[in-house]
């Protein structure tokens, strides 16, 4: 009897110790959140967002950021919804399915700083393209590959597998029945792997300051350098010299957490309907 | 039906030529970088002293007149012969003809030693680097220098002697390139995180799989989730505003900038991939196992560590590791909280710099030797991942024959 009370009140606090660290990491999200967003919102003003002038505003730097995206999912999207079609729906061989997977696995693995060695040196310097939104638009197209290739496959294999026998007896293409049934099908785990991809660039950092570089105006071409919001972030709080350098920096930080929130809660709306659907097809 | 098929082989072939491109870009990833950052190990930055002349339009070198202007365009400086000897330099000062005598040979030991200025007037004859001598005559105007740089040629950098143990870090000056403060800092930081981090994570996870009800534990997912999202620059910016103030106040060190405040930032930004990671696979284990324990007696708290988290643990192996290979490569947040002092910390609230910081910070303005090097720690930092992967992939397989 002892034993057992004393195995109760051990559980008892293994219990309160596991509830307190899931809390500990609750509370500091929220307090990341909270703080950033309050006290980045007296700084996110209209004039702040749409000001040309970099001592002023951030649109120099909303424009390169989403320079930045369209360029790299345009690169990025095709190459990687291709190359997840491939492995789920062509592939016989083993050998090579096993090699691009083991590919695609490693490079979701490499720091994310020696991609941005990587553009440096090849896309910047050997292609010459220099420091501009179009070199690393490109690095980080690579970058985001495995996330487009892993989220499309998943949402592939979702897919049931009468939908294509269904397709095939009909006496249509293997492509018709891809570009008819199987995508339209896995639309939105695809749309899932597109917000995830966006999500990647807007938060990347180190490999944009090594190929987009620092420039503060606002961007004419794909071929000039810019400053991501990310990258904007960063040097006012390391140079901090207009006086009111803080307060920008909040408000920039709260562009980048507002972001991500839509892009998260978007994200699990789509998965809820998805899995709904689903849920009822089946 | 012959059409059908040939339209079904057209695709099969451009997507499979397509679905290489990842294969490739992997390679092109390791062999450009690697290349580039070999080349520091293997060659010397040059052949022979070069001369480079500075606020000096024309010059002699052993009788030979140069004038600036006729030097090419990409290499703005006069070789001296690899051979051993006298030099004499010659130019106009204040209408006066001025020479220097070089004594140069390569094969000293000592790179200060391998140019010597045997003749000059007194006083213009200034060192300032191991690898760069400066020779000057000031005029009559203050700061405006004229002279010469003599960049001495730098041998093949010893891979262990110079690079990897080696502790000074000097780039510009002594052209040193020790890392082992950055090696060391990369890997104290990261195992703190790790210490913070994983227990937490663990703890957690175990909590999430095994004793929320699913709606609060939906709740708990989508906040990791978010949490996972954060750019690293706002955890970075988060940690230089809360972090570093708090630390700097409860320590009385003179800066919070540092081990600690890097440890944190990191152990917090490793928690979603440990956490997720974790659950996925302690959700993955088969309800037969806690059934059975829970028959013969043993409690939820008993089932959920005596018997799912050992019967999870590739998986939370794998999360683990995942987690320590984001902190090592992690870079913008370490930067802005880290001090980023190259040394050996000594406490917790020492500055440092890691590998990922390095390049970050000076790949902006690095030349010649010190840009490639940059590459060569990159390429450190590679391996380091490299390993942390090939262990992930493993546990992972193990993971699949376990199931």
């Amino acid at each position: 009897m002892m034993r057992f009370i004393s195995q109760q009140c051990r559980d008892n606090a293994l219990w309160w110790v596991m509830a307190l660290a899931t809390v500990f990491i609750l509370l500091t999200l929220v307090f990341i959140v909270a703080y950033v967003i309050l006290q980045g919102a007296p700084g996110l003003t209209w004039t702040f967002l749409t000001s040309t002038d970099w001592r002023v505003g951030v649109w120099p730097m909303l424009l390169t950021t989403l320079y930045v995206v369209g360029v790299s999912l345009l690169v990025s999207l095709p190459i990687g919804i291709i190359t997840a079609v491939f492995l789920n729906e062509y592939a016989r061989n083993p050998k090579l399915k096993r090699t691009i997977r083991l590919a695609v696995e490693t490079l979701a693995g490499i720091p994310s700083i020696i991609y941005g060695l990587f553009g440096l040196l090849v896309f910047c310097r050997i292609l010459g393209l220099g420091q501009s939104i179009l070199a690393g638009s490109l690095t980080l197209s690579i970058m985001i590959l495995p996330v487009v290739i892993t989220s499309t496959e998943e949402a592939l294999k979702t897919v049931p597998r009468s939908f294509r026998e269904g397709s095939l007896a009909l006496g249509t293409t293997k492509i018709q029945t891809l570009w008819n049934v199987v995508l339209p099908s896995a639309l939105p785990g695809i749309v899932t792997a597109v917000i995830l991809a966006i999500g990647r660039v807007v938060g990347e950092s180190a490999p944009v300051l090594l190929t987009v570089g620092i420039a503060k105006n606002v961007p004419r071409s794909v071929m000039d350098s810019g400053r991501t919001l990310t990258i904007h972030l960063y040097y006012l709080t390391k140079e901090a010299v207009e006086e009111n350098a803080f307060q920008q920096a909040f408000a920039t930080a709260a562009i980048l957490v507002v972001f991500v929130i839509v892009l998260n809660s978007v994200t699990r709306a789509i998965t809820r309907k998805y899995e709904k659907r689903i849920g009822s097809a089946a | 039906m012959g059409r059908k098929q040939r339209i079904d082989q057209f695709f099969k072939v451009i997507f499979t030529v397509i679905s290489t491109f990842s294969v490739l870009a992997l390679l092109a990833i390791i062999l450009f970088v690697f290349i580039q950052g070999a080349i520091p190990f293997f060659t010397a930055t040059a052949e022979a002293v070069h001369v480079i002349p500075f606020g000096i339009s024309s010059f002699t070198l052993d009788g030979d007149a140069y004038t600036y202007s006729s030097l090419p365009r990409d290499a703005k400086y006069v070789e001296l012969g690899e051979s051993p000897g006298f030099h004499t330099l010659g130019f106009q000062h204040q209408d006066q003809e001025v020479s220097i005598l070089l004594d140069v040979d390569l094969e000293r030991p000592l790179p200060a030693h391998r140019v010597n200025v045997v003749a000059a007037a007194p006083g213009v004859v200034k060192y300032t680097e191991e690898y760069v001598y400066e020779v000057t005559y000031p005029g009559k105007i203050a700061g405006q220098i004229r002279g010469f740089y003599l960049a001495i040629p730098q041998q093949p950098t010893g891979f262990f002697s110079q690079f990897l143990l080696d502790t000074e870090w000097r780039p510009t000056y002594n052209k040193r390139y020790g890392i082992f403060t950055m090696v060391v800092a990369t890997l104290f930081s990261t195992f703190g995180a790790i210490l913070v981090g994983v227990p937490l994570a663990l703890l957690t996870a175990v909590f999430l799989s095994e004793f929320l009800p699913p709606k609060v534990g939906g709740f708990v997912r989508g906040a990791v989730d978010l949490l996972a999202g954060i750019p690293s620059v706002v955890y970075g910016f988060f940690g230089l505003m809360v972090v570093v103030p708090l630390i700097k106040k409860l320590s009385g060190a003179a800066s919070g900038n540092g081990l600690l405040a890097a440890m944190f930032i990191l152990a917090l930004m490793m928690l979603p991939t440990v956490i997720s990671l974790a659950e996925t696979s302690m959700r993955a284990v088969p309800q037969m196992y806690r059934e059975g324990s829970l028959a013969l007696g043993a409690s939820k708290m008993q089932t959920a560590w005596r018997i799912v988290v050992p019967a999870a643990k590739s998986g939370i192996f794998a999360g683990a590791i995942l987690g320590t290979s984001r902190a090592v490569g992690e870079t913008m947040a370490v930067i802005m909280v880290a001090g980023n002092s190259p040394q050996i910390p000594r406490v917790f609230t020492d500055g440092i710099r890691t590998l990922t910081a390095t390049i970050a910070l000076e790949m902006g303005y690095a030349q010649g030797r010190h840009n490639r090097i940059l590459f060569s720690v990159g390429i450190v930092l590679f391996l380091i991942i490299l390993v942390l992967n090939g262990i992930v992939l493993a546990l992972k397989s193990r993971m699949m024959e376990d199931a």
